[in-house]
């Protein structure tokens, strides 16, 4: 129980003497938005920069399309390396078959762009787990997919070969522009 | 720092059986919605089907991969009267639903979803409303003339972009 508190020289904080019925509910997320970003049709890479370093993971929400309305992979890369220091691992559905497909020594971990179908845009969502930890490698998972033209439904699975943590990240689509209605919204999770 | 988000909507659980959950009402603050279904259903040959804003009509399209423990198979349908969430299963199974930018107005309404029924089959499944309206309403529903076993939880989140 707090008997009391002494008011701090800041004279913007307010101090409560308790947390009874009354004062405003205090809120701790563990899941925050940091950044939302949409596709200028005129460009084909989205960058979340700066990233905090205070969560313990972080994820990608998004729904794109590109502007040829074709099916595009993405490029997922982290702190502007575009070496080949990465790998992937997809499993897919496509409608008629299940297949898998690779990646080792890439230059990108892969996400899944957009689809042929008007209006219809690929959703994405990417975890991107311990970003901040310098022991060990980045991963990420995806389940990602579209329901149109050429349907798919995929898990992926990433890894960018290096211990540095994450301040960056971009997404690259393969092949042409973001329409303005695709949009990228980063999240953080404490942990 | 961030703006915490994640915010729990709505929580259903059944008391009884139920032919069906309904989220009406759905706030339009949010930009993404996460169902979260842990459930069982009367039938093990009940898929789990869902439908937006009350439309019955043509208009949901799907794409599934599934496997069972002695095969992996996909399949896909167009324009269908709803999207299949979840294969015929028998036990409890769980489904996690997200909807992506279910309150924009500009582009058709997608989905991603797993759904893990250990006794039978694990699945993920990709789908897709034809329609730029909002979301305002989800009707999930267990096919087969059956019903959710009372129990069965329902859980709502909208997520902020």
């Amino acid at each position: 129980m707090i008997t009391s508190m002494k008011r701090s020289l800041q004279s913007s904080k307010t101090w409560y003497r308790s947390m009874l019925a009354g004062n405003p509910k205090m809120e701790y997320g563990a899941y925050e938005l940091i950044s939302t970003a949409y596709g200028t049709g005129s460009s084909g890479t989205i960058t979340f920069s700066s990233i905090p370093s205070t969560y313990k993971h972080l994820q990608i929400r998004l729904t794109n399309k590109n502007t040829n309305n074709a099916y595009d992979v993405l490029y997922l890369r982290f702190n502007g390396d575009s070496a080949t220091n990465y790998s992937y691992h997809t499993l897919y559905g496509s409608g008629t078959s299940v297949a898998s497909s690779s990646g080792s020594s890439t230059t990108f971990a892969r996400l899944t762009g957009g689809n042929g179908t008007v209006d219809g845009y690929t959703a994405s969502v990417v975890d991107v787990l311990d970003y901040g930890n310098t022991s060990k490698n980045t991963t990420v998972r995806v389940l990602d997919g579209y329901s149109g033209a050429s349907p798919r439904i995929f898990i992926q699975s990433g890894a960018w070969r290096n211990t540095a943590a994450v301040t960056s990240i971009s997404i690259t689509d393969s092949d042409s522009n973001f329409t303005t209605a695709s949009r990228f919204s980063l999240y953080g999770i404490k942990g | 720092m961030g703006t915490p988000t994640y915010t729990p909507l709505a929580n259903i659980t059944l008391g009884s059986s139920a032919a069906s959950v309904t989220f009406s009402s759905i706030s339009q603050a949010y930009r993404d919605l996460v169902l979260v279904i842990d459930c069982s259903t009367a039938s093990v040959a009940a898929t789990i089907v869902l439908r937006l804003n009350g439309d019955t009509g043509s208009n949901y399209n799907l794409v599934s991969a599934l496997g069972d423990g002695s095969s992996a198979t996909s399949s896909s349908s167009a324009s269908v009267t709803g999207v299949t969430v979840g294969q015929g299963a028998s036990g409890r199974r769980n489904l996690q639903i997200n909807f992506l930018d279910y309150s924009a107005t500009d582009k058709h309404k997608s989905l991603v979803s797993r759904h893990s029924a250990a006794a039978t089959a694990v699945d993920m499944r990709a789908g897709r409303w034809a329609s730029t309206s909002t979301v305002t309403s989800v009707l999930i529903y267990p096919t087969a003339s059956s019903t959710f076993d009372a129990g069965s939880t329902f859980c709502l989140y909208g997520i902020a972009a």
